[in-house]
């Protein structure tokens, strides 16, 4: 395959999560690169760059210090450039107000953080292969929604 | 204020590829199924060309034969999909067969191997995508979705659209509806 | 039409006058009509007498004549009868033309001529007596005599003539009169007889009126009687009925505030008997600061500045007690506007004020929960969010660390080593399913969700096809009957479905297959087992039973609180968490869940919830 490798973006400032994120990453079928970012901050930072390599998904974690998951969701998507990125939440929290608040607020994927390897693996390649659908397909990408 | 537009990508892309074309002044042939057919054969140096010319618009040259046969497994499964009667009740996979003139067996195959996910899937995700847009803007209940999309029962389209998006049809709709009342605040 | 009676009397003045002006109108023809028919009658009276005169003259003369001829005496005679007569129309026409000028001097020519004429009868009858044949002076006197008897002739002639023109005259006036007096008459006759008809009208018009207003007045007169009886009647009811208020004060005060009056609720109220009070100031009823503050005065003069004044504020009773009284004093008028008292009504709204401040001091507690509430949902939340993000994170770690060593290193570990990370791994599992649950209870608390109307068939199915696996997997058999269409919040409603179902599910009996069968029924709210949170006669009951392992009837409440678990964890799994949350969800509905079992044969949870009006 000459595909060039999709360009993931993790922000999460628990350093084991972004561990076992990049681990899980390494093991799903379809080739990736990552860029991980400790928190919002650093996140809008990154995306703001004038010749910024845009990534393909952004999973955004909600609890984080300084700015949070929902802040950064609101800035990507009131900005030009950078509202039609995918964004997948990433967050330990399941709770039905947290993921119906934040597709409101234009996230595209809801993933509670999965508590064991296997399921993170596969909760990713699912996410990652639709959101590939959702680039090369003919498919509307503002009803691009998925909670895992 | 907002205005709301739906497009037919087909069509649209169609016309840009078509334009282009033109321009380059290189004689052609549009055929269906993102096909061009030229009636000369083409430079490496022109094909750059028209690749570089295409880019900006979003349109890609295929040049892996694999990848080129999935496009057209995914347009003939999206143009079921999105056929404005009732979708036929006769499978999938004769549909498709029938078609593209390989076993069914050959065009999964080859399917997932380049996609990682199964055309199975694929055509779920088609049929969920349609079930949304026929939620959202032709106003159809979910009983009338369900028999155009030839779904068994309601259930059965409900737990599809649960299983592949993590939420029920209803919350989708009002999540969507929340979304854009947001959007047209802020803008 | 309404005559006033000054028009009236006006109109009457005016033709009185009209009627009088035509009446002397009338009566002066008459009189002058009169006049000339005596005229008339005077004329023809003259002339016959003056032709009376001529005959009597001529039958003297031919008397005369025929004695001188015959020396008859019978002749003479004749001529001394004619003398006598002619003397009598003399004296009558004398009589009838005295004083009326022209005709007596006719007259007295007349009779001048007449003398002559006499004498010169009786000269030549003289003449004849001598016996002297027809002598010449006798002739003389004869002829003189026929020449005499003609001037009379003439003169007579005259005066008939002259009588016959005045004749004609009166008779021309009379004619002119009689002409005139029908017309006259006529119109006098009408205008009375209009005036007649207008006064008979007036008349009969004024005798209606006056019967009307005649019985008018004799049935306003009853009707006086009646009400004066009425009025009578209601003042002595009134006064028993003031009397016999007993809830009410009801005092009279003279206008220097003294009582003249006291009923039983003013006996009932303030202690005192009626003989004991009457005749003192109702300031007694006032306490020394309102009396320090002249309030009894400002109370009458506002009263009598504004007509009424309205106090509350304590009162003392006769044995020094107080009581929380609301009174108003009202001043009463005599027809000259002028205050001849006050009426006090006065009640005891000591309970009232009672209940009022329990109230008041009710709702400062309320508030106070209320704030506590807030606070305490605030907690609920916070907890909610430190539940689901910061204390399932770590367990989080734990669990996905775990998964990796036994995924990629179980090579190295030992049997024991994998038994010991197996347990971790199950206890971390069951920590994260009791932070879930908890978080599903307080989410349940959650007030400010929608409720949806809801056909409960459908969402059942809903939680039955979600619930597929565990039914298979348990070969358990539902059974469902027909459920009502509610408003429910509905994924609360499937959480309690789900939860019952899989409540039912866990506590079944090994080796028997479970039967779980679901019904509903509209119950009468008498029959609602405990106190009711709702106001509704009517309820559903919906019932989940199963055919499961049951519990004793000692457990049927406790069951329901958070944490309580009836059976060890390793026979049965689950948190404890499940039946609380039901119990939540149904009380979030206004209803009422209790549950009844016989150990070993199975359990009923029966879900009370209002049937709308």
């Amino acid at each position: 395959m000459n595909q060039s490798p999709l360009h993931v973006l993790l922000a999460d400032d628990d350093e084991d999560d972004r561990m076992t994120f990049k681990d899980a990453l390494e093991e799903i079928r379809i080739k990736t690169r990552l860029t991980l970012v400790k928190d919002g901050i650093q996140l809008m930072d990154y995306l703001q760059q004038d010749d910024c390599d845009y990534p393909g998904i952004v999973f955004l974690d909600l609890n984080m210090p300084r700015e949070g998951g929902i802040e950064c969701l609101r800035k990507i998507r009131n900005d030009k450039k950078l509202k039609n990125l995918s964004v997948a939440i990433y967050s330990t929290s399941a709770s039905e107000s947290d993921i119906e608040d934040t597709f409101i607020k234009g996230a595209n994927v809801y993933i509670k953080k999965p508590n064991d390897f296997t399921s993170l693996v596969k909760v990713l390649e699912e996410v990652i292969t639709i959101n590939w659908q959702y680039h090369n397909s003919d498919l509307n990408r503002e009803n691009f929604v998925l909670s895992l | 204020m907002k205005l709301h537009v739906r497009f037919d990508m087909v069509t649209v892309c169609k016309v840009v590829l078509q334009e282009r074309l033109e321009k380059l002044g290189i004689p052609f042939e549009l055929n269906t199924l993102g096909e061009v057919e030229f009636q000369d054969t083409i430079t490496l140096a022109q094909q750059e060309e028209i690749n570089q010319d295409l880019k900006k618009y979003g349109i890609e040259l295929l040049d892996d034969q694999k990848t080129i046969f999935v496009q057209k497994i995914k347009d003939t499964i999206i143009e079921l999909v999105n056929m404005d009667e009732k979708i036929s009740s006769a499978k999938f996979s004769d549909f498709l067969a029938q078609k593209l003139n390989y076993s069914y067996g050959h065009i999964s195959k080859l399917f997932s191997d380049v996609t990682f996910t199964s055309i199975e899937n694929f055509i779920i995700l088609q049929k969920i995508e349609r079930a949304k847009q026929l939620i959202l803007n032709a106003n159809l209940t979910l009983t009338e979705v369900a028999w155009k999309l030839n779904y068994s029962s309601v259930q059965h389209l409900s737990n599809q659209f649960k299983k592949t998006t993590g939420i029920t049809p209803t919350a989708f709709q009002r999540i969507i509806k929340m979304r854009r009342l947001q959007s047209d605040q802020t803008s | 039409m309404k005559i006033t009676s000054q028009l009236l009397t006006s109109i009457f003045v005016i033709a009185l006058f009209v009627l009088l002006f035509f009446g002397s109108i009338a009566y002066r023809q008459i009189e002058s009509l009169k006049a000339s028919e005596l005229l008339i009658s005077h004329s023809y009276d003259v002339r016959q007498e003056l032709e009376a005169l001529f005959s009597s003259l001529k039958a003297a003369e031919s008397g005369q004549r025929g004695y001188i001829i015959t020396k008859d005496t019978t002749y003479l005679r004749k001529y001394m009868s004619s003398g006598q007569s002619i003397q009598y129309s003399q004296n009558r026409l004398k009589t009838m033309l005295h004083g009326i000028e022209p005709e007596q001097i006719n007259l007295d020519t007349l009779f001048k001529l007449i003398a002559l004429r006499k004498t010169i009868l009786e000269a030549s009858l003289h003449l004849a007596d001598e016996k002297v044949t027809v002598s010449d002076s006798l002739m003389i006197k004869m002829d003189e005599g026929n020449r005499a008897m003609e001037k009379i002739r003439s003169q007579i002639n005259y005066m008939t003539t002259n009588e016959k023109e005045l004749l004609a005259i009166w008779k021309n006036a009379y004619k002119k009169d009689i002409n005139i007096a029908p017309v006259t008459y006529l119109v006098v006759i009408l205008f009375a007889i209009l005036i007649l008809i207008f006064s008979f009208y007036k008349i009969s018009q004024d005798r209606a009126e006056l019967k009307k207003a005649n019985h008018d007045y004799v049935v306003m007169n009853a009707q006086l009687l009646f009400k004066n009886t009425e009025l009578k009647k209601s003042e002595d009811r009134y006064h028993l009925m003031v009397n016999a208020v007993q809830d009410y004060a009801i005092i009279l005060l003279d206008n220097e505030g003294i009582i003249q009056n006291w009923n039983k609720g003013a006996e009932k109220i303030k202690g005192y008997p009626e003989g004991e009070i009457i005749g003192k100031s109702f300031s007694v009823f006032y306490t020394k600061e309102d009396l320090a503050r002249r309030l009894p005065e400002l109370l009458l003069s506002d009263a009598r500045k504004n007509g009424k004044a309205m106090h509350t504020g304590w009162r003392v009773r006769k044995d020094g007690t107080k009581f929380w009284g609301y009174v108003v004093i009202t001043s009463l008028h005599d027809e000259k506007n002028d205050i001849i008292g006050f009426t006090k009504v006065t009640r005891d709204l000591t309970a009232q004020k009672e209940a009022e401040e329990k109230l008041l001091e009710y709702n400062r507690s309320i508030e106070k929960k209320n704030i506590e509430l807030v606070a305490s949902n605030e907690k609920i939340a916070s907890f909610n969010h430190i539940a689901s993000h910061d204390l399932q994170e770590p367990l989080r770690k734990i669990q996905t660390f775990i998964s990796r060593i036994m995924k990629e290193d179980t090579a190295h570990i030992s049997e024991k080593g994998k038994e010991y990370f197996t347990r971790i791994y199950m206890s971390a599992g069951r920590m994260q399913q009791l932070i879930d649950d908890l978080i599903t209870y307080t989410h349940t608390n959650k007030t400010d969700k929608v409720l949806i109307r809801t056909d409960l068939n459908s969402l059942l199915s809903t939680v039955l096809e979600e619930l597929k696996p565990t039914l298979e997997e348990k070969k358990a058999a539902i059974q469902t009957g027909h459920l009502p269409t509610l408003r429910v919040i509905p994924f609360q409603f499937e959480q309690l479905f789900t939860n019952l179902i899989d409540n039912a599910l866990k506590y079944s009996k090994q080796n028997v297959n479970p039967v779980i069968t679901i019904t509903s029924i509209i119950i009468d709210g008498n029959n609602v087992p405990g106190g009711t949170l709702s106001s509704a006669n009517k309820f559903y009951r919906i019932t989940v039973s199963d055919n499961g392992i049951g519990f004793e009837k000692q457990y049927a409440e406790t069951i329901f609180t958070l944490f309580q678990r009836l059976h060890g964890k390793a026979e049965y799994s689950g948190t404890g968490i499940g039946l609380a949350i039901c119990r939540k969800i149904v009380e979030n509905h206004n209803g009422i869940i209790m549950a009844e079992s016989i150990p070993d044969e199975g359990s009923q949870f029966h879900i009370f919830i209002p049937v709308e009006v």
